[in-house]
């Protein structure tokens, strides 16, 4: 019996669109499209439940047969895009086809509940030219990986009113706290509410002379973050 | 020493110059979304130290443009200089705006919905933008959608940047210029093209699964990595309310008017 194995759930955002999951992976700057069956087989991905039983679950989720290859596929096709937990373990009775082979033997009738993940890759996060760092909406850093599956902190840091930053403040630390739901695949996760907390700078910024006086301004920037699981 | 401020989409940007004309000229050219604001806390300032037009004995002074400490461009040709400012000012709006997402794409008005042509540069989206203006529709912008979180779009009517020379040389012109007129309020999306110009090209649009347009829109988003959670809302608000078609194209001109008649059902 082949257990599936985890879904991995850090440095991930998601965001369903239509009956399509967007996966944007922050860790590895890409973004991949998985349409219903794979994102059916990603949820039920939990480590404890048996191919067999998935292929199961997924027909009558789609009301139409699905093979144990067809969940197979899919996790091949997971484990490529990294949206699962360690390596993928192929059992030696586990079946292993392509996409094509598998077209081949079902027919084009079933294509509906093919499992398909389409990726791109992003560019990273890059500093704003001449900036000192972040503008003030950094990515959330979580120090915590989400124990509950699938819920993810929308907690966004929110930095300090500018006007507080300026040459009296210079080298203060100020500390502020966002408050937000947790959610999973476009639903909530109960009264499951996180918290991320940023720890700003108020730093100047010395630009070069051109004919007069240095001008010096301030800005506040994000020196760390941490946010409690979901 | 002038110095002039504006907020657009949350980012306030100084600019100052030791020449009050260049910050004259920048404000005739910067779209009606920037607002004026009174100084002095800017998020990015920006310097242009502007160098004599005519050589004093054997030198000549460069023009040099600075964002914050950093040199951006240092030239002979004040054009050059100018429009390096005007780019990189849009540029690092569109990156870092926080109520608004930024795609990089054409955008014209048609009987109140838009027409977003997202592409990289070069991909002939001014182009296409031009050709839909002269078949009667609004300018909006040929480089930048201005998304909201209710997946309106707004209009950001810079100068168009339009190649000449087999693009080896760019001239901005104001949509005025073309017989044009610019739009003024935000409407919602009827129509996302993503077209590949080719000299000979089949006209076989495909429409694009909401997914699919999301996937499609990202590599044309700014600021994407840095605000992942509202690009991904934002996108996904658009694409699940708007047909998208992806396709290759000819002439601009014979594509217009099926784009227009496209955007409306």
């Amino acid at each position: 019996m082949t257990l599936l194995p985890r879904s991995r759930n850090d440095d991930l955002m998601m965001r369903e669109v239509g009956d399509e999951l967007v996966v944007y992976d922050l860790r590895a700057h890409r973004v991949h499209l998985l349409n219903v069956t794979a994102s059916l087989v990603w949820r039920y991905c939990d480590g404890k439940t048996a191919i067999e039983d998935v292929a199961a679950l997924l027909g009558s989720d789609l009301d139409l047969p699905v093979r144990r290859r067809a969940v197979s596929l899919a996790l091949d096709e997971l484990a490529e895009a990294a949206l699962l937990e360690g390596p993928r373990i192929v059992e030696e009775d586990e079946p292993s086809l392509s996409r094509r082979d598998l077209v081949r033997r079902v027919g084009t009738a079933a294509l509906i509940a093919m499992p398909l993940v389409q990726s791109i890759a992003m560019p990273p996060a890059a500093a704003t030219p001449g900036s000192s760092g972040d503008p003030g909406n950094p990515t959330p850093t979580s120090t915590t990986r989400p124990p509950t599956f699938f819920c993810t902190c929308n907690a966004v840091p929110e930095p300090p009113d500018p006007g507080t930053c300026g040459q009296d403040q210079a080298g203060v630390d100020v500390t502020t706290t966002t408050t937000a739901d947790c959610t999973r695949l476009g639903f909530s996760c109960g009264a499951i509410t996180c918290t991320s907390t940023t720890t700003w700078k108020c730093e100047g910024v010395i630009v070069p002379k051109l004919g007069e006086s240095d001008f010096t301004f301030y800005r506040w920037t994000a020196q760390s973050t941490t946010t409690t699981p979901c | 020493m002038d110095g002039i401020s504006f907020d657009c989409c949350g980012v306030r940007i100084g600019v100052r110059a030791n020449n009050s004309r260049v910050l004259e000229r920048l404000r005739s050219c910067l779209p009606p979304i920037w607002n004026p604001i009174d100084p002095p806390i800017v998020d990015y300032l920006y310097s242009f130290w502007v160098g004599g037009e005519q050589p004093v004995g054997n030198v000549r002074e460069f023009n040099i443009v600075y964002i914050g400490t950093q040199q951006l461009i240092r030239s002979l040709d004040v054009n050059k200089a100018f429009n390096c400012l005007e780019s990189t000012l849009h540029l690092n709006v569109a990156s870092s705006a926080s109520d608004r997402v930024f795609v990089h794409a054409g955008v014209v008005e048609w009987q109140r919905r838009a027409i977003l042509i997202p592409g990289h540069s070069m991909s002939g989206k001014t182009t296409l933008v031009a050709a839909l203006v002269e078949a009667g529709a609004t300018y909006f912008s040929d480089s930048y959608a201005v998304i909201d979180s209710l997946a309106s779009v707004h209009p950001y009517a810079k100068r168009l940047s339009i190649r000449e020379n087999g693009a080896k040389s760019e001239k901005r012109v104001s949509i005025t210029d073309l017989g044009g007129h610019a739009g003024t309020e935000p409407v919602p999306v009827g129509l996302l093209a993503f077209l590949h110009y080719e000299p000979v090209a089949d006209w076989r649009p495909r429409v694009l699964s909401a997914g699919g347009t999301t996937l499609a829109l990202l590599p044309n988003t700014f600021g994407a990595p840095l605000r992942p959670q509202f690009v991904l809302e934002t996108l996904g608000r658009l694409s699940s309310a708007t047909l998208a078609i992806r396709s290759k194209r000819g002439d601009a001109r014979d594509i217009a008017e099926v784009l227009l008649d496209l955007s409306t059902r």
